[in-house]
């Protein structure tokens, strides 16, 4: 059996993001499976573009808090299969993917509503801090 | 009795480091008066302190071996 992952070095990538999702699906019992992809912006800070955002996280503390935010979900969604949280740490360049979140319920409805309480749960509760890095290569946190 | 400090965000940074370990600090107001001898201008930024991944509010008691970590606001996603 493969150890799930919470955290991944370095952006989310399209064969990785295809993975998560297509082992979420396994089952026929899930009707619905709700993605969201969090991606960088390439955002205009005071004349200054961002370039990149570094990550930095609390793995033991993630942990806890995916496992907390899941129980959460389930438990409040009864139609909800499975919830999937992953962040990135390190460097993720504007355009690329910091964080996946991915729930599958028996039907749609429960299968978004749920994704979205995630992915704020997620803001809220992760502990992940950033960086933004600009194209001039001076930094702020955020 | 040896405490492990955590620092991250912007606090590693103040910091010049990740991790350091402390020695005969016995509750979290004593450490947080350590580590503002340290880290210029720590009272200027938020922070909460945890105690192995607990959130503390309140002085809080250390033991021999504890994980204590400064923690900025939280900004993922």
């Amino acid at each position: 059996m493969s150890r799930e992952k919470y955290v991944v070095d370095g952006p989310l990538i399209g064969s990785f993001i295809g993975e998560v999702i297509g082992k979420s699906a396994e089952g026929d019992t899930t009707g619905g499976i709700s993605v969201f992809a969090g991606q960088v912006r390439a955002d205009m800070v005071e004349g200054r573009i961002v370039k990149a955002i570094e990550y930095s996280t609390y793995e033991s503390m993630l942990k806890e808090a995916v496992d907390s935010i899941r129980e959460t979900v389930l438990h409040a969604f009864s139609d909800v299969k499975t919830v999937t949280i992953i962040h990135s740490s390190g460097v993720v360049a504007a355009g690329e993917i910091s964080l996946l979140v991915v729930v599958t319920a028996g039907h749609r409805d429960q299968a978004m509503r749920a994704c979205t309480h995630t992915v704020e749960m997620v803001k809220e509760r992760l502990p992940v801090w950033k960086k933004e890095i600009f194209e001039d290569e001076s930094h702020r946190w955020v | 009795m040896a405490i492990k400090v955590l620092f991250f965000g912007v606090l590693a940074e103040r910091a010049g480091c990740s991790e350091r370990i402390y020695n005969d600090i016995t509750d979290t107001n004593s450490l947080e008066m350590k580590v503002a001898e340290e880290i210029e201008g720590l009272k200027e930024y938020s922070y909460i302190i945890s105690v192995n991944r607990e959130m503390t509010l309140e002085n809080t008691a250390l033991n021999d071996g504890d994980e204590v970590a400064f923690l900025p606001p939280f900004a993922g996603g």
